[in-house]
């Protein structure tokens, strides 16, 4: 048994972060594509958007959402909706993605289980998934109508699509390879951070949200949201599929099963 | 919101947590092989925090029953869910059986693999 990492593992790891670079960069495209117009947000704008995001709770398990609030489908949107691979999203972004991706691998540790490769694993389901959702290939507003009924509208909004996508990457971030029991045992410093609940879950959460909250991502995030209400469907969406990987927390489950 | 608009999002709210909890552990849901791969790291993930005095117990001492009970009280109805919410098409079906099948060849052969797994350590 070894933590260090093998001969070959460092290709591995650069073959998995371009592989989720790509993942997220298409998504960006597709959200791209539906925006209405080609306005940007403003510096004001943005450092708006910014302060609400820093805002948000240090234990977000206290912000998971019976119901999260999904757009109501649009059909005006659908119609002018460009095609996501005609969308050059620019180099600032390609890079911002890049390197965001780059530092989540790195703070992940070499576990046997609990490392980059199973954050990679379950990104790769959660996209074969969402593709088997998507898949239909209908163009005329009333057939993406009914899908969008068909999907309770998880086909016809992308920001969902690259949430999911989102929270798989940074789910297990800096896991530390034993169960939250344990680290209850242990009197580890984090449990109390976290009210002795879902504490791997939100300190992943915690940590990939504040590096994402970095100025030096600036760009990515304006590709992801540019309204309170996208950012914060995005920040319910996130919230709410880490605090999903926690199948052990009993009140988390009670909250599940009488939805 | 009205009452429709909520039992929509209520339904997508579900789908994509479903959706996630799957994917957490699809390698149970997927070939013997990716599933057995997965499931030994899992092992000796454990079985080093053991060494470590970071666990109670001996992983080795209940793994066997304990994918039987994981197969039985979790991924098999979290698969048979993932069918109900009806999205998925072809690829629920498919989870489901390969979740069966991983749950009938671990009750046949997990006592044996459980051996092997300590071997290897």
């Amino acid at each position: 048994m070894s933590d260090t990492v093998a001969p070959g593992d460092d290709d591995k790891i650069d073959r998995l972060i371009d592989w989720h670079t790509e993942t997220l960069l298409n998504l960006l495209k597709q959200i791209a594509a539906r925006r209405s117009a080609t306005r940007t947000t403003t510096e004001r704008e943005q450092r708006v958007l910014a302060c609400i995001a820093k805002s948000q709770s240090r234990q977000p398990l206290e912000e998971v959402q019976e119901i999260i609030k999904l757009p109501d489908y649009n059909a005006n949107a659908v119609r002018h909706r460009k095609n996501p691979e005609s969308i050059e999203l620019g180099k600032d972004v390609v890079d911002q993605v890049r390197d965001y991706v780059t530092v989540i691998s790195g703070m992940y540790r070499n576990n046997a289980f609990h490392n980059f490769e199973h954050a990679s694993h379950v990104t790769m389901s959660v996209t074969k998934l969402l593709s088997r959702i998507v898949a239909p290939k209908q163009n005329v507003d009333d057939q993406n109508h009914d899908l969008h009924d068909h999907t309770y509208g998880v086909t016809s909004d992308p920001l969902t699509q690259f949430s999911c996508a989102f929270s798989a990457l940074i789910h297990d971030v800096d896991h530390s390879g034993v169960p939250n029991s344990q680290l209850i045992r242990e009197k580890h410093p984090l449990t109390a951070l976290f009210s002795h609940r879902s504490i791997a879950e939100q300190y992943a959460l915690v940590l990939s949200w504040d590096l994402l909250m970095e100025d030096r991502f600036k760009d990515f995030r304006s590709c992801m949201y540019r309204t309170d209400t996208e950012l914060m469907r995005f920040r319910h969406l996130v919230v709410n599929g880490l605090m999903a990987t926690d199948v052990a927390d009993k009140d988390l489950k009670n909250l599940r099963d009488i939805r | 919101m009205d009452h429709t608009k909520m039992d929509v999002d209520r339904k997508a709210t579900i789908v994509i947590e479903h959706l996630i909890q799957a994917s957490d552990v699809a390698h149970t849901m997927q070939h013997w092989h990716v599933y057995r791969k997965w499931n030994e790291r899992l092992f000796t993930e454990m079985y080093q925090a053991y060494l470590d005095g970071r666990a109670v117990r001996d992983p080795s001492d209940f793994w066997y029953q304990n994918e039987i009970d994981f197969f039985d009280n979790y991924i098999i109805p979290l698969t048979n869910k993932l069918k109900e919410c009806g999205v998925f098409g072809i690829s629920s079906g498919e989870y489901l059986t390969y979740a069966l099948s991983n749950r009938e060849e671990w009750k046949d052969r997990g006592r044996d693999v459980v051996a092997e797994m300590v071997e290897r350590l």
